[in-house]
């Protein structure tokens, strides 16, 4: 078990800045992912955990003591891979033996390490067996329990369900965080997916660029976003984002959605600032948006209902007017019909302003 | 008029049946997606749709005239591959203008530049007519494919998985983009994929295909409210339906459905008939996450164990434990409870099914609220 | 030692491999280029002096195998059996070579072609093609040789043009067949939907994606039958003998071996596969197929 720590970690590839000037600290005993786009870095930065990459520049601690330079195989690091690193011709058993075994543990005590984590990882059926005839989600299972059995301080994963089907995932996402509850390890997990850092982490480190955006809970991150990117990137239905202005009505600061009459939106007295003319963006996720009666006049915006994408337990409709179209979820009862006009209403505790050059969130958390 | 009709349509390869007797309906205009699990025949279907797999058995027929023995060509079809199958070595004026210089009546000079670039501004890509594949983005390679398509206006039009490799984001903004070109064109598209989010937001109607076999076709919203099987069920809806074992016996002319911690009665009648004519078989009761409420611990409700909770921001999945197996219950976000809270399950009864053990569907509530919670029936206690 | 002293004590080690390979490498062509500027007396040391450099350059090397005089016109041509002319070899080696090379190209990579796309000869044939290629040239020749005596091809510009494409063939298939092999198959159905015939599809889609990879198979196989000397040693006579063939033969009975002028002629030999490879070097590019699909 390990607290790490990243103090202004960078690594250049050339020309290339990978991972610029990092500070992070994952502590003891979380699960912690590292998300963000393909090209952010993430994978850059877990293989400087693991010793697989030497940093250009910045430090790298385990516990306290500086580990930067220290080669991969005495940081006592586990690593699962995208593809899974797995000997196909041996048997479950020896897969996850495998440790072990170039570590000269006597036969009777890997028998007994190997069943416990077999226990663990719910494999016990198929320890025998060759790897070939193994379903995907036992080898997978496999190929963490190969990491699992040498008892590493840390373990990293590196996108290891993007090769899985979508039922296994969740699965496999259920069980892994059970079995970082139960063995307490520092767990670092590296991935695109939002989904999985969002269902699975304590916290998520979210990159773009080399850059590190936002270090906070899944709650954090997805109600306050720190910049754009963030609450762009968060959330599985893509926040909504419009061009406004900040402006006034009867004299109290609001915001006003550009090119739409009447659409302004007194929010509470925070500072916000904004570019020339009071020029910034507005954002809120389709949940936080309601379809209201068009004639009611409870509405922030009116437009015609352009797309309906039922997807299961709730219903995406799409409102257009004129060149803006708003995402809004609603129940699959409260279906509209395309070609409808509706009304649409902003919970207001739930917008979020972002600067239009900057992209960071303006007059703090509005949640 | 552009119908496609199959007809018992069966492909082998080697050993392997990839398709097994495929019959298929698709209307003029339709929005037709095929979701199925990889290596369920799905591609072998579009291909053996577009002529490039020539069926074992069956015919295929476009717009009422059997294309069965037609070379590809011929069909008046487009189609757009997983991997695209961009030319890459040609500008993306030529990859767009390729499919207008093979055919016969290959239009002139002016009237070909009049469509590639009537294409190009439909999909937003006019900027990019000079430029080659390798120059453009994910999103701008999946536009220029669907431009190749688009600019000899076939009368059908076939997708194969053409988004999987996009990111989210992408994703997201190119299925409206999809859903909204296609209402414009009006014309047939057959949506091959395997990410029911897809099929769900996408179709007018799916047909869910598994071992080349077709288990049910029907608008998105009938496939998630009445699956025709267990199989359906969890192939449509993140997380997948929960499923648990039940018995199923007639007591004093009330039908009961004995789960592990609990019992449910309903009247046999016509609803429940097929419920009551399965007695003997192994049934299993299906709930939906959504439809299933975690409450606090109540001796009417069964009990169980929270084992993960999972924040998604918009909602939490809370994964529970409940008589030895797990149950997925999706709660409304800031839900208070921890792992190993004890809590009590609430299930909305007008929306659960009834399937055979792996097998057909018997009932769905829909909305209907024949079955009623029956306490303390004395066995199976809440544990 | 600190750090600075151990990374500059690896960079001069490095150097020094590389020098000592270069001078490995270089120190033929180094004493190819001299040789054939050498006048007779240099050519071997003489009381134990090496000509390093030619001390009296002279092109009479080269004059001598184009039917001149080692000397120009005057004196020592004594020494000279008979005049010969390198020309004719020449030509014959490059028709031979180009020859057999587009023949090769031709039949190789249709068959190439058909293996990849449409597993044609199922899992045997492209192996038994390989098979072709284990047996040393060596090996054949001498039935090769009858067969070509009764066939009429022996001594002829057909008969060599022949054997080198057979003899380079199952290489243009191996090297083409990966190259097809890493075109999607895509490409070609995109091009049979799009109203392409199956020929039409094979020339306008996939092979301008294998264009390098043709380049590069068409240097390795001329080069291989440009610098063939045992087959056209045993299957041509004096009429069409090619230039490495004559290259051996330059020998007069005064002074054996002529080195000076068989380096003249290998630095002739030198100038058509250099300038091929100029020629075709943009071609030869990989990861053309780039772009064709996502990854």
């Amino acid at each position: 078990m390990a607290r790490i720590e990243l103090n202004g970690l960078s690594k250049r590839f050339g020309d290339v800045t990978a991972v610029e000037r990092l500070d992070l600290v994952i502590e003891d005993g979380t699960f912690t992912a590292l998300l963000g786009p393909s090209g952010c870095g993430k994978t850059t930065t877990m293989n400087m955990i693991a010793g697989l990459e030497t940093p250009s520049e910045g430090e790298l601690r385990f516990d306290g003591s500086d580990v930067t330079r220290l080669p991969a195989g005495e940081r006592n690091v586990g690593f699962v891979f995208q593809s899974y690193a797995i000997f196909t011709h041996l048997s479950a058993f020896e897969n996850i033996a495998f440790g072990l075994r170039v570590r000269d543990v006597p036969s009777d005590e890997i028998v007994e390490e190997v069943h416990n984590v077999a226990r663990l990882l719910q494999l016990g059926g198929v320890l025998e067996r060759s790897v070939k005839e193994l379903s995907v989600n036992d080898l997978q299972k496999v190929a963490i329990g190969r990491s699992m059995v040498v008892k590493p301080d840390i373990f990293l994963l590196d996108e290891p369900f993007s090769n899985l089907d979508a039922a296994f995932r969740t699965y496999m996402r259920a069980e892994l965080k059970r079995l970082q509850r139960e063995l307490g390890q520092t767990m670092v997990y590296v991935t695109h997916d939002q989904v999985e850092a969002m269902s699975m982490a304590e916290r998520i480190a979210i990159m773009n660029n080399g850059e590190l955006q936002q270090y906070g809970s899944p709650d954090e991150v997805y109600n306050a976003p720190v910049n754009r990117f963030v609450a762009e990137f968060v959330g599985s239905l893509t926040m909504n984002f419009l061009p406004a202005r900040i402006g006034a009505v009867d004299g109290r600061p609001a915001v006003l959605l550009a090119g739409a009459p009447g659409a302004a939106i007194e929010l509470p007295a925070v500072q916000m600032a904004g570019g020339p003319d009071g020029a910034l963006t507005f954002g809120i996720r389709p949940e936080h948006v309601e379809v209201v009666d068009a004639t009611t006049g409870r509405h922030d915006l009116r437009g015609e209902v352009r797309l309906i994408e039922p997807l299961g337990p709730r219903t995406v409709v799409h409102v257009g007017d004129g060149e803006r179209e708003l995402r809004v979820v609603v129940r699959p009862s409260d279906e509209p019909r395309i070609g409808d006009c509706v009304g649409v209403r902003f919970e207001r505790s739930r917008i979020h302003l972002f600067d239009d050059a900057t992209g960071r969130t303006l007059g703090g958390d509005h949640g | 008029m552009a119908d496609v009709t199959l007809r018992g349509v069966a492909r082998r390869f080697g050993g392997r049946t990839a398709l097994d007797g495929v019959d298929l309906d698709i209307s003029d205009g339709e929005f037709f997606c095929v979701l199925g699990p990889p290596s369920s025949g799905k591609s072998t279907l579009l291909r053996t749709i577009v002529g490039l797999e020539p069926p074992d058995e069956g015919t295929v027929s476009i717009g009422g005239r059997d294309v069965t023995d037609l070379a590809p060509a011929a069909r008046d079809i487009a189609i757009v591959f997983q991997n695209l199958a961009l030319y890459p070595d040609k500008t993306v004026y030529d990859n767009l203008a390729f499919p207008l210089r093979q055919r016969k009546d290959r239009p002139g000079r002016d009237e070909e530049r009049r469509r590639v670039e009537q294409a190009a501004r439909t999909l937003g890509i006019e900027k990019l007519l000079s430029r080659r594949p390798a120059q453009l983005s994910g999103g701008e390679r999946q536009r220029v494919a669907i431009g190749r398509a688009l600019v000899r206006t076939p009368r059908v039009f076939l997708f194969d998985e053409p988004l999987s490799a996009l990111d989210a984001l992408l994703r997201i903004r190119m299925r409206a983009e999809l859903k909204h070109l296609q209402r414009e064109l009006g014309r047939t598209l057959v949506y091959v994929t395997n990410d029911q989010v897809e099929a769900m937001s996408m179709a007018d109607r799916v047909c869910v295909l598994e071992s080349g076999r077709v288990l049910q076709v029907a608008p998105p919203r009938v496939v998630y409210d009445r699956p025709a099987s267990t199989y359906v069920s969890r192939i449509v809806g993140t997380p997948p339906m929960n499923l648990l074992p039940i018995e199923i016996r007639v007591v004093d002319g009330e039908l009961r459905l004995q789960a592990p911690g609990f019992s449910l009665a309903g009247p046999p009648g016509p609803a429940l008939e097929g419920v009551v004519n399965a007695q003997g078989q192994r049934l299993v009761l299906g709930a939906r996450p959504e439809d299933i409420s975690i409450v606090p611990p109540a001796r009417s409700l069964p009990t169980a164990r929270v084992v993960a909770v999972e924040p998604l921001g918009g909602e939490v999945v809370v994964d529970v434990e409940f008589d030895g197996r797990i149950v997925k219950a999706i709660e409304p976000p800031g839900t208070a409870v921890a792992p190993d809270d004890l809590v009590g399950l609430q299930i909305d009864l007008s929306r659960v099914h009834v399937f055979v053990e792996d097998g057909e569907a018997l009932y769905h509530a829909a909305g209907r609220s024949d079955l009623t919670l029956v306490e303390d029936v004395g066995v199976g206690s809440p544990r | 030692m600190s750090a600075l002293a151990k990374r500059r004590a690896g960079v001069i080690l490095r150097l020094g491999a590389v020098a000592a390979t270069l001078v490995v490498f270089l120190f033929p062509v180094y004493w190819l280029v001299t040789m054939a500027f050498k006048p007779q007396q240099e050519w071997a040391p003489t009381e134990g002096q090496i000509f390093w450099l030619p001390h009296d350059w002279t092109f009479g090397n080269f004059r001598r195998i184009f039917g001149g005089s080692a000397t120009g016109d005057s004196g020592l041509s004594f020494l000279i059996s008979t005049p010969i002319d390198a020309l004719t070899p020449i030509l014959n080696s490059l028709v031979a070579s180009v020859g057999g090379t587009a023949l090769a190209l031709v039949i190789g990579t249709s068959t190439a072609y058909g293996i990849s796309r449409f597993g044609a000869g199922g899992k045997v044939l492209p192996f038994q093609i390989l098979q072709l290629r284990m047996f040393p040239p060596i090996a054949i020749i001498i039935p090769v040789l009858f067969l070509w005596t009764y066939l009429k091809l022996f001594d002829t510009l057909p008969g060599l043009v022949i054997i080198y494409a057979a003899i380079t063939f199952p290489f243009v298939v191996w090297l083409m067949r990966s190259f097809f092999d890493e075109v999607p198959r895509e490409i070609r159905e995109a091009a049979i939907v799009d109203g392409c015939s199956e020929l039409g599809a094979f020339r306008k889609a996939v092979l301008p994606l294998v264009r390098g990879g043709l380049a590069t198979t068409a240097l390795f196989v001329f080069i291989l039958n440009w610098s063939d000397f045992l087959i056209a040693l045993v299957l041509t006579s004096q009429r069409v003998h090619t230039a490495p063939v004559f290259l051996s033969q330059i020998q007069s009975a005064a002074t054996g071996q002529e080195y000076g002028s068989q380096a003249a002629l290998g630095l002739i030999l030198i100038i058509p596969p250099v300038l091929l490879s100029i020629l075709i070097q943009r071609h030869l590019v990989r990861g053309l197929t780039f772009g064709a699909v996502k990854r």
